[in-house]
């Protein structure tokens, strides 16, 4: 009896190290932690892709079964980026109503991976800005949820902006997206509130601080219901 | 109820003084709650605490000369109400497994699910009092959360123990909310058993006011908003159809407004003053009428001034560059 006890216990315990020897690759547990979250398989034959995509989504954000089924039934769509791209411009959107800011002399900004396709340095010319001063705290979440004004980029093809966002509480804030991609694109695949698009081609420092004391002007006017 | 919300202050300030000393004097006294007064070089701070029966009550005062971290642990999730009474600045709290940030503004307040874990409250320097109501979420039942649809994502995570935090939108704090802060706080006494009632009591209230207050500030259409946009639109039509060649009183008249409250409408909601407007729709038109190609003596009569050269003053005097430079411009950026 002892013996068959001590040989179950030893049978677990080489199956226990099975389970832990197992590589831990970052991708793997994504997309098997995004399979438990979404349980893809159900929605058929395009479920890895699918799970791909999906595993793009910030953690907090739960998709829509419907969006799962309606990216099932559109077909054809075999590449990850390709699926992101649907699942992101028919998920639900987080709607966070923006509160103007107060008047003041200075405002906080945060500018994370900003592009540049003009002669003005974007991102030290804003240092120029006489009523802007920029946060740098520990990490980018923390900058970015104690600054007042956000000058962000889309994140790439992937659009990993959505993950910046998904951490930090939009109300108090106005949110600007610098990228080269159409404003409609941005608009529908970016999955919180965006208050401006624009695109890193500015022709002049002067024209850039003044597109900024205008961004001040909205961002700072209480926006109309109707 | 079970104390589930832990702020420790004592990480940040040391130890609470003893006896009771009253050098910072809280905004919102609980003169029958258990107080706690802490003070080193990184600042003041009181904390006032109630354990009813149906909720708890905190209220943090604080006065800081820098930026501190407060660790602040809830061992059960539970609906909370935070109200930031201050004139400084927002405070965040963070949630440090998921590392999000929730931030509550000045003199506004919002609601909360809390689940079990570690937070920071992330606050800068100044003055702010903090006041927290945490409640079961079991006090809403039988549909008679349905008023209140702002709370609806919080009480559907807290009835399915969502893991993830929840926060509803947020509302301004103002002098009616704190005067019903007061109330509550006066009203509750340790060991008299109408305390629990006057939580009860003061939870509902504060929950039906918040609902007011969302209203008043997201829902309502107010008839300023549709004046100012009246307005707007208005100051752009007279501007196509006269150019420069009409009086902002006349728009006022016309909306039956007097010029102040036109200036104060434009202001608020589009954060420029009519005259600004005025002239921003000038320029708009001006450069569209080069672009078409247009002459200046032309552009100057579509715009209404009486001769091309005060035209071209105009808009030298606003863009910077004679009408021809601004035509160069473009064609060179564009074509």
């Amino acid at each position: 009896m002892k013996e068959i006890i001590q040989k179950t216990v030893k049978f677990f315990s080489a199956i226990g190290k099975l389970l832990i020897a197992e590589p831990a690759d970052k991708s793997k547990i994504i997309s098997r932690k995004v399979c438990g979250k979404y349980r893809a398989w159900k929605y058929g034959p395009l479920s890895i892709s699918i799970e791909m995509a999906a595993s793009y989504f910030p953690e907090n954000y739960q998709l829509d079964e419907e969006v799962l089924k309606a990216a099932n039934a559109a077909g054809n769509i075999y590449s990850p980026k390709g699926m992101l791209y649907f699942l992101l411009s028919h998920a639900r959107k987080i709607a966070a109503p923006r509160q103007p800011l107060p008047i003041k002399t200075s405002y906080s900004y945060v500018a994370w991976q900003m592009i540049n396709l003009s002669k003005v340095n974007i991102v030290t010319t804003l240092t120029k800005h006489p009523r802007l001063i920029e946060i740098r705290e520990e990490t980018l979440e923390l900058s970015a949820s104690k600054a007042e004004i956000l000058i962000l980029s889309s994140g790439g093809d992937y659009l990993e902006v959505n993950h910046l966002l998904s951490k930090i509480d939009l109300t108090h804030k106005y949110v600007i997206i610098c990228s080269v991609f159409e404003e409609a694109f941005i608009h529908d695949h970016i999955l919180y509130r965006v208050d401006r698009k624009i695109t890193p081609n500015f022709k002049s420092e002067n024209e850039y601080l003044a597109f900024m004391d205008e961004i001040i002007r909205e961002a700072t006017t209480i926006p109309l219901n109707i | 109820m079970k104390k589930t919300l832990h702020i420790d202050l004592a990480e940040v300030f040391g130890e609470p003084l003893s006896p009771r000393t009253d050098s910072l004097e809280p905004r919102i006294s609980m003169s029958n709650a258990d107080y706690e007064h802490y003070e080193n070089q990184n600042g003041q701070a009181c904390l006032q605490q109630f354990d009813g029966m149906l909720g708890y009550i905190n209220i943090l005062d604080l006065h800081l000369p820098g930026d501190i971290v407060i660790p602040m642990q809830v061992t059960r999730s539970d609906m909370h109400i935070f109200y930031l009474v201050s004139e400084d600045r927002a405070i965040q709290i963070r949630d440090i497994r998921k590392q999000i940030s929730y931030s509550i503004s000045c003199n506004r307040g919002r609601y909360f699910y809390l689940t079990i874990g570690d937070y920071e409250i992330h606050v800068p320097a100044g003055r702010y009092t903090l006041v927290n109501f945490y409640f079961r979420g079991s006090i809403f039942r039988d549909g008679n959360e349905c008023p209140f649809q702002f709370l609806h994502p919080l009480i559907h995570a807290y009835r399915q123990q969502d893991p993830h935090v929840w926060c509803s939108i947020d509302f301004r704090a103002g002098v009616r909310t704190i005067s019903l802060m007061k109330t509550i706080a006066a009203k509750i006494k340790k060991g008299d058993l109408d305390s629990e009632v006057n939580i009860l009591w003061g939870i509902k209230k504060l929950i039906q006011l918040s609902k007011e207050k969302i209203f008043e500030e997201y829902d309502k259409i107010l008839e300023s908003q549709i004046k100012s946009k009246e307005a707007h639109a208005a100051i752009q039509q007279a501007t196509a159809e006269h150019g420069q060649d009409f009086k902002l009183e006349d728009i006022a008249w016309q909306l039956g407004i007097s010029m102040d409250y036109l200036h104060q409408l434009i202001q608020l909601y589009y954060g420029q003053s009519p005259q600004e407007l005025k002239i921003e729709f000038m320029l708009d038109l001006a450069k569209k009428y080069i672009v078409d190609g247009m002459r200046t003596d032309a552009i100057a009569y579509e715009l209404g001034y009486s001769s091309p050269s005060s035209f071209a003053r105009f808009f030298k005097k606003k863009t910077g560059m004679t009408a021809t430079e601004f035509f160069k411009r473009y064609t060179q950026d564009y074509l």
